[in-house]
């Protein structure tokens, strides 16, 4: 008890300092392959039970998510006439081209999805790739759905990718339709919510498409988030907000791609410009 | 300390893994069961003191590895709520099924009010939203519902492995 107490104190410690990632990436190559398996033995289970499900829920599903393609069919004609000059979302919605305009990390095998949080309040996964992949962090992470979240830790070997749908995360978007901007933030119990929304009538309607903006520097614009299920307007309140479903199905993630040559602006070291006033 | 504790070491381990990995296979209305959370609880009810603070840590630390918070968050969790299964077993003489899971309900409450406090002492984040009402308490019902499935295993393992200090 005393060599675990030690254990966790150094750990603690070395967290603090910014030298726990050797010591974890160490470990994490003695879990990886338990995970793995695990993940498979999981996953097979999982679809067992699943298949038993969708066979009373398949033609329901069937039927949005042919209403589901068919909108974002029209919306990514839409975004190639309107958006043409815009490289980064009409590669990412078009996956069966290759992407010169970014570089994804996309070999399947190399950022599978080994694990998540283990617990209720945050939303984290872990994926197979890291620093001997090139993968860095703030990385954005997405599927052909849509944004995934943001690489928070890098190991040598695996990823802790940050889900938009966690509390503490919070994105840069904007209504497709009216040009509105806001900020995506999650919610308890994995709900994400288009907050700071200005009032008006014609400001948000449900069926939006809500893509990211790229304000802030967090993420590339127009990355498709989801899409708005309900609004919640007072008007005695500033903004309003709406209720977004995501694209992508974060109960199922498998596979991700990681842009990697996307650099997240950071505004520390920054000075005032000579001859301004300072803070 | 018995010799198979030897062989549950491992054990643990890979309990903590599993957490992880094949765990949120079993989510129920957006969650999933906190099962180290359950197991640490319940055994310390079972074991005491040096038991209980014993599957905390090495279940903990491996939840640490694998968690996107600050690192030490799960495992002061859950020794937090293996001390305070042991100050309940140094209170009660015999504790009912009932009460066992009733007893799970507050671990998870106090489980979880631990990680958010040791995630904003260790790196200043806090979590925002309605956690409380539409996490912690669902969690804490869906626990108590797992442990009424788990402590059986458990007791019997208990009685298999050790000697009788808790009666039932």
């Amino acid at each position: 008890m005393v060599v675990l107490g030690a254990l966790l104190i150094l750990g603690i410690v070395l967290d603090r300092i910014g030298l726990l990632n050797p010591a974890e990436g160490g470990v994490f190559r003695v879990f990886e392959p338990v995970q793995s398996a695990f993940v498979g033995i999981g996953q097979g289970v999982s679809d067992l039970v699943q298949t038993a499900r969708d066979l009373r829920d398949l033609r329901q599903r069937n039927q949005q998510l042919v209403e589901l393609v068919n909108q974002l069919a029209v919306e990514n004609v839409r975004l190639k006439e309107v958006e043409a000059e815009n490289e980064i979302l009409r590669r990412l919605l078009d996956f069966a081209q290759s992407s010169p305009g970014h570089t994804f990390k996309a070999a399947e095998v190399r950022t599978r999805v080994i694990g998540r949080q283990p617990d209720n309040i945050s939303q984290f996964i872990l994926i197979a790739a890291g620093s001997n992949d090139g993968i860095q962090a703030g990385m954005p992470v997405v599927t052909e759905r849509g944004l995934v979240g943001r690489v928070e830790t890098v190991y040598p070997t695996l990823s802790k990718v940050r889900l938009i749908i966690d509390t503490s995360s919070a994105v840069s978007a904007l209504v497709q339709r009216t040009r509105a901007t806001g900020v995506v933030k999650g919610q308890p119990g994995g709900e994400l919510v288009l907050d700071y929304l200005p009032q008006g009538q014609d400001v948000v309607a449900v069926g939006d498409v809500v893509l990211t903006s790229g304000a802030g520097g967090g993420f590339p614009r127009q990355l498709v988030i989801g899409q708005v299920i309900e609004i919640r307007q007072k008007d005695y309140e500033m903004f309003q907000q709406a209720v977004l479903r995501p694209t992508v199905d974060f109960d199922r993630l498998e596979v991700v791609l990681i842009i990697t040559n996307f650099v997240p602006l950071s505004l520390e070291g920054l000075e005032p410009a000579p001859g301004t006033a300072g803070p | 300390m018995s010799p198979w504790y030897y062989l549950l070491v491992p054990a643990l381990i890979l309990l903590g893994i599993a957490q992880s990995t094949l765990v949120p296979f079993l989510r129920i209305a957006g969650l999933y069961p906190d099962l180290i959370l359950i197991l640490v609880a319940i055994w310390s009810l079972l074991r005491g003191y040096r038991e209980g603070t014993i599957w905390a840590l090495v279940c903990g630390l491996v939840m640490d590895m694998l968690s996107g918070l600050p690192f030490g968050a799960h495992t002061l969790a859950l020794l937090a709520v293996s001390l305070l299964m042991q100050a309940v077993r140094r209170q009660v003489y015999r504790l009912t099924f009932g009460a066992v899971l009733l007893l799970v309900a507050l671990a998870t409450l106090i489980y979880y009010g631990a990680v958010m406090f040791a995630t904003w002492a260790m790196a200043g984040e806090s979590f925002s939203g309605n956690l409380l009402g539409r996490v912690i308490l669902p969690a804490a019902l869906l626990n108590a519902a797992v442990a009424a499935v788990v402590f059986w295993p458990l007791r019997w393992f208990h009685q298999m492995t050790g000697e009788q200090e808790m009666g039932w």
